[in-house]
């Protein structure tokens, strides 16, 4: 009678079909995209891989950002406890600026994930929040919230979606990492616009659709990882 | 009935779930003496606390040592004992962070949130899998949808779905799809966290809520208690709201379908009630502060820990068949005040409310100078796209006030958004300094 009892009795429950329904947020509007166990297994995977150039392992804090209705949180989420880290949340309301703080003073993280712009724009209003902010090893936020940052002396690398993908920066490049082995990406010539391809494997397919999501699609990242590098600023 | 097989029941685990008192009793004996060992000498401020009360571990061998003998301890010792010394879990901590797998923090609505601790069993969070039970009782079945998404601060929600073989859908309740996907997939489970409700309330001036969330088989309501008139509303539109919340911050509460009190799982905690006043155990459907100690946390339990929450319980076996103790919560310690000499509780004052149509969804605060107190002062919210005569209102929301309390309170009227927007945890604080 524990709470290892409680876990057989569910996982001797049949296994949904899918692992989930996310949101693709294309350049015409949002779709809902079914996410099967082998994406999320390939996601958490490639994550694991990203991260591991991190040094995180046990006893590593991650804190996550989150509004708790994204995917890729999830994903990274599993990327990181696979690694030996742990991970904390806090939501990515303007208000939760006092529960980012208490993390920061009392359980400091190795990686910040998700930083939003509201809770960016909190951060960069409070000078004792933005010094403890500025002594997290890396600080990974959305886009939007890069900016604001850096306004206040943090240096920070974007985290974002890119329809079915997730762009996350390696440990020491500039710019954010796709799976090359899951999404394929083009850039019409002379823009910012982004179109993303999956591979036949993914649950939700998309071939050469246009997302919402703006960057600069690099030729490379001087790790030398495969796979598509974008710079999100 | 613990002869039912799984599921054939109706409840996951029915065998734990109607365990016979005698049994959860003679559990609790074994896992406090247990806990005990487990926790002094490694958890800093509980064998401060234990030695200041000359305790030790060999004189705890069930619930009457356990209660007789260990001291209580408080949400300020842990926060102090953090300060003063770095400690992330408040001197709880009986093993290295490397035990880890994920960390959440308490609401934070009195002060400084504090953290919970947890380890994941297979890269799973214990705090979701205290849900299952549950949503497995109010018929959640392999292959349902259910929406995730009504909160980033407690870890991986995808994974409740998950566990009960269920397919987590990721929307929030403000997302501009809600609807949407409603229509769609016609999900069997969502939760509402606090004021989210109003939410509801807001969708049901532009659609049939009673049609649109039909598909619904449950839906889950946390955060604070839902007022009679919002739960009359529910009822009319034919949701059935299953209430939890946190059993003494080291697992989660469910109501069944019975909704006769929220069910404590007795085998992830040891709760007591004490009376406020003698800190004597009250009887059974009695009101007193909840207690309560970690069963399942080897990392930083809680052991006697003072939840400042006012419950009525009972452990009477339920109608539904379960023998864990039941919760049906009061407020809160700090709600308490006396003004010119009659008690009031935020609840009280909520009834009052709710007898007035544009201040029905009981978003209010009251302002508290002290536990004595001369002038009740209320900020009330009201529903701006009903009320017309701010004067008239006044009126009728004093009238109501002194009906409910025979007291003339001092009320600063604003609309709900704006009573809303005043939040620092997401919360309604019903009751706030001045």
């Amino acid at each position: 009678m524990n709470l290892r009892d409680t876990l057989s009795a569910n996982l001797a429950l049949p296994r949904a079909p899918l692992a989930g329904v996310g949101w693709v947020e294309l350049a015409d509007g949002r779709v809902l995209a079914p996410i099967s166990w082998a994406d999320a297994e390939a996601d958490a995977d490639w994550a694991s891989s990203v991260l591991a150039g991190y040094g995180i392992g046990r006893g590593d804090h991650c804190l996550f950002a989150t509004t708790g209705s994204e995917y890729w949180p999830l994903q990274v989420g599993a990327a990181v406890t696979g690694l030996g880290g742990f991970i904390g949340n806090i939501g990515a309301a303007a208000y939760e600026d006092r529960r980012l703080s208490v993390y920061l003073r009392f359980l400091p993280p190795k990686v910040i994930f998700g930083l939003s712009e509201k809770l960016a724009a909190k951060v960069a209003g409070s000078a004792d929040l933005a010094a403890l902010v500025a002594k997290v090893p890396q600080v990974l936020a959305l886009p939007a919230a890069v900016p604001v940052l850096a306004g206040a002396g943090i240096t920070a690398r974007a985290i974002s979606p890119v329809g079915p993908a997730l762009a996350l920066p390696c440990a020491d490049g500039d710019g954010s990492h796709l799976d090359g082995g899951q999404f394929s990406l083009a850039q019409p010539a002379g823009t910012r616009s982004i179109t993303v391809s999956t591979t036949t494997s993914r649950e939700f397919r998309l071939a050469g659709a246009e997302v919402s999501t703006k960057g600069t699609v690099l030729p490379g990242c001087a790790c030398g990882r495969p796979g598509p590098v974008l710079d999100l600023r | 009935m613990a002869a039912a097989t799984a599921h054939s029941s109706g409840m996951l685990e029915p065998a734990v779930e109607c365990m016979p008192r005698a049994e959860l009793n003679a559990y609790h004996d074994d896992k406090l003496a247990e806990l005990s060992r487990l926790a002094y000498g490694r958890a800093p401020l509980l064998t401060r606390l234990w030695d200041e009360a000359g305790v030790r571990p060999a004189d705890i061998r069930g619930r009457a040592d356990f209660s007789a003998r260990v001291p209580f301890l408080t949400k300020d010792m842990i926060r102090d004992y953090r300060s003063a010394y770095g400690a992330p879990f408040g001197g709880l901590e009986c093993r290295e962070l490397t035990a880890l797998d994920g960390v959440f923090t308490s609401s934070g609505t009195t002060g400084d949130a504090t953290f919970f601790a947890e380890e994941w069993p297979d890269g799973w969070s214990p705090h979701w899998l205290g849900a299952t039970r549950a949503l497995y009782g109010a018929g959640i079945r392999p292959g349902d949808y259910m929406l995730v998404g009504s909160t980033g601060m407690r870890g991986p929600h995808a994974q409740l779905a998950q566990l009960l073989g269920a397919i987590p859908i990721f929307v929030g309740l403000t997302d501009p799809q809600l609807l949407e996907v409603i229509e769609r997939y016609r999900p069997a489970f969502m939760s509402l966290v606090g004021f989210t409700a109003l939410e509801l309330l807001e969708l049901s001036k532009s659609v049939d809520i009673k049609q649109t969330f039909s598909c619904f088989k449950v839906i889950g309501f946390a955060g604070e208690p839902l007022g009679m008139a919002m739960r009359e509303r529910f009822a009319a539109w034919g949701i059935e709201l299953l209430t939890w919340s946190t059993a003494g911050d080291v697992s989660l509460c469910f109501e069944c379908l019975e909704h006769d009190g929220m069910h404590m799982w007795e085998d992830t905690g040891f709760f007591e009630v004490l009376d406020v006043e003698t800190g004597q155990p009250v009887e059974d459907g009695g009101v007193g502060e909840l207690i309560s100690t970690s069963l399942c946390n080897t990392i930083a339990p809680l052991a006697r820990y003072r939840t400042e929450d006012l419950v009525r319980v009972t452990r009477e076996p339920c109608a539904c068949g379960r023998t864990h103790l039941r919760q049906w919560p009061v407020g809160r310690l700090g709600d308490l005040m006396v003004v010119r000499g009659v008690s009031v509780t935020p609840s009280e004052v909520w009834r009052a409310l709710e007898t007035v149509p544009e201040t029905s969804a009981g978003v209010f605060q009251i302002v508290k100078t002290g536990t004595r107190m001369e002038r009740l002062t209320i900020r009330v919210g009201y529903d701006a796209d009903q009320a017309a005569d701010l004067a008239d209102l006044r009126a009728r929301v004093g009238a109501a006030i002194w009906a409910q309390l025979a007291i003339e309170a001092d009320l600063e009227l604003m609309t709900t958004g704006q009573l809303l927007a005043r939040s620092t945890t997401g919360k309604i604080q019903r009751v706030v300094k001045a």
